[in-house]
């Protein structure tokens, strides 16, 4: 299993609060109701491109490999484009999907999963991997998963820059 | 159940909905996420375009037409300012104060006395928030809440359970069951760098302050979350806008 899945399904904690939202094929349905299809690509950026992503959105291009999914209509006929991407903003981990449409503007993004803890323990390897292979079979979530928090405000400059740069990948993968 | 989130508002932005029928939760969602879309571009402080951004760099002595929810805001934050004996300040970290601003309630226009920069960040999430109920309700939702990032409103029965998030980040509270209410929470301990100062004294808080407001309306829990962050909880505001304080430290 990814590790995006897996973290989906995590333990509430006193230290830690975790949703999950919706799922790929919900995120896509609700990005691109038109869409009768979704296909999917491997994109592996040149390092020119990956040059010219981080210079499109004005912040470092990561990863030279992404999994996008392309919407079709009825006809065949491409409408836009799904990335799933995550973000490590200072408290929280996001999963989001952002849908570009075939004009390169952004049609949807839709957080995924959210999990949030206090402080430097989401950047610990050791701490994420005890996600990995998780899954709904394994009872590792505590209580009731229906739960809101109030505190003060986070912000998500983490995930407003990972959207940039995935309308700016589309745009340089030209994937429709 | 749907529960969704979008990056609004400079957070994250849950809203929330139980029926049975999914077709309408996803329409109710979308519609209440656009309610915060339109809240986001009138009134962000960010944003080159905002209604916000046209006021402030507005010339001082003119008069200006304002829209009728921005007049709403505005006579809000004004009332807010006076009863919390200005520590409800949308200037604060800024410049200028918010009373050298002369609104006129009926015919939407305002006069700028002196220098000032309008901040409405302590106030415009709740108020989002509020459009976004109100846009839920409409739809035909029984049920259902919106959470701009801590500033939460829900209404029916069958609601979600609170917890608050304790300023040392270590722990959430014990359960908090609300109906048809709204809670806002304010502190420094998330963001010491851009966070929360003292209108008066200009002094930034300490990162163990953080209060926590219960109202009916989230623009009110809002506002007053920063008022209780330097008032006593038995202060004469939280009277006068029917608000409890559930967190003060």
């Amino acid at each position: 299993m990814s590790w995006p899945i897996a973290l989906a399904i995590v333990a509430i904690t006193p230290s830690a609060f975790a949703v999950d939202y919706l799922t790929v094929a919900q995120a896509r349905k609700i990005i691109f109701p038109e869409a009768a299809t979704f296909q999917e690509q491997d994109i592996q950026l040149t390092n020119a491109q990956l040059a010219a992503v981080g210079k499109l959105a004005q912040t470092p291009a990561r990863s030279s490999n992404w999994k996008v999914a392309v919407a079709l209509n009825a006809e065949d006929k491409p409408i836009g484009t799904i990335v799933i991407e995550n973000v490590i903003g200072k408290f929280e981990l996001i999963t989001f999907a952002v849908g570009v449409s075939i004009n390169g503007m952004i049609q949807g993004v839709e957080i995924l999963s959210y999990r949030e803890s206090h402080g430097g323990e989401v950047r610990l390897p050791f701490w994420r991997k005890q996600f990995v292979g998780k899954s709904l079979a394994n009872p590792i979530r505590v209580g009731d998963d229906i739960r809101l928090i109030s505190g003060a405000t986070l912000s998500c400059n983490a995930m407003t820059e990972g959207v940039r740069r995935i309308a700016a990948v589309v745009a340089i993968a030209k994937t429709l | 159940m749907m529960r969704r989130a979008q990056p609004w508002l400079g957070t994250i932005v849950e809203v929330g909905c139980i029926d049975a029928d999914e077709n309408l939760m996803i329409h109710a969602c979308n519609k209440a996420f656009q309610s915060i879309e339109a809240i986001h571009e009138r009134f962000s402080f960010q944003s080159k375009n905002s209604e916000l951004t046209r006021f402030n760099q507005a010339p001082v002595a003119e008069q200006l037409t304002v829209s009728n929810s921005f007049a709403e805001l505005l006579h809000l934050c004004l009332e807010l300012n006076l009863h919390s004996e200005g520590y409800f300040e949308p200037c604060a970290g800024h410049s200028g104060c918010i009373k050298d601003i002369e609104l006129n309630i009926e015919n939407h226009t305002a006069i700028k006395k002196a220098y000032l920069t309008l901040d409405l960040s302590g106030i415009a999430k709740g108020y989002a928030v509020d459009r976004a109920i109100d846009t839920l309700v409409a739809c035909g939702i029984a049920c259902g809440w919106v959470n701009a990032g801590g500033d939460l409103r829900m209404f029916g029965s069958n609601v979600p359970k609170l917890h608050l998030r304790t300023p040392n980040l270590q722990n959430v509270t014990e359960e908090i069951w609300l109906q048809d209410a709204a809670v806002a929470s304010s502190g420094n301990y998330l963001n010491p760098l851009v966070g929360v100062f003292n209108p008066k004294s200009e002094i930034a808080l300490n990162s163990e302050s953080a209060a926590t407001v219960q109202a009916s309306t989230c623009v009110i829990a809002d506002a007053l979350c920063k008022a209780a962050l330097f008032l006593p909880s038995s202060h004469s505001i939280f009277n006068t806008y029917d608000a409890k304080v559930l967190w003060q430290s």
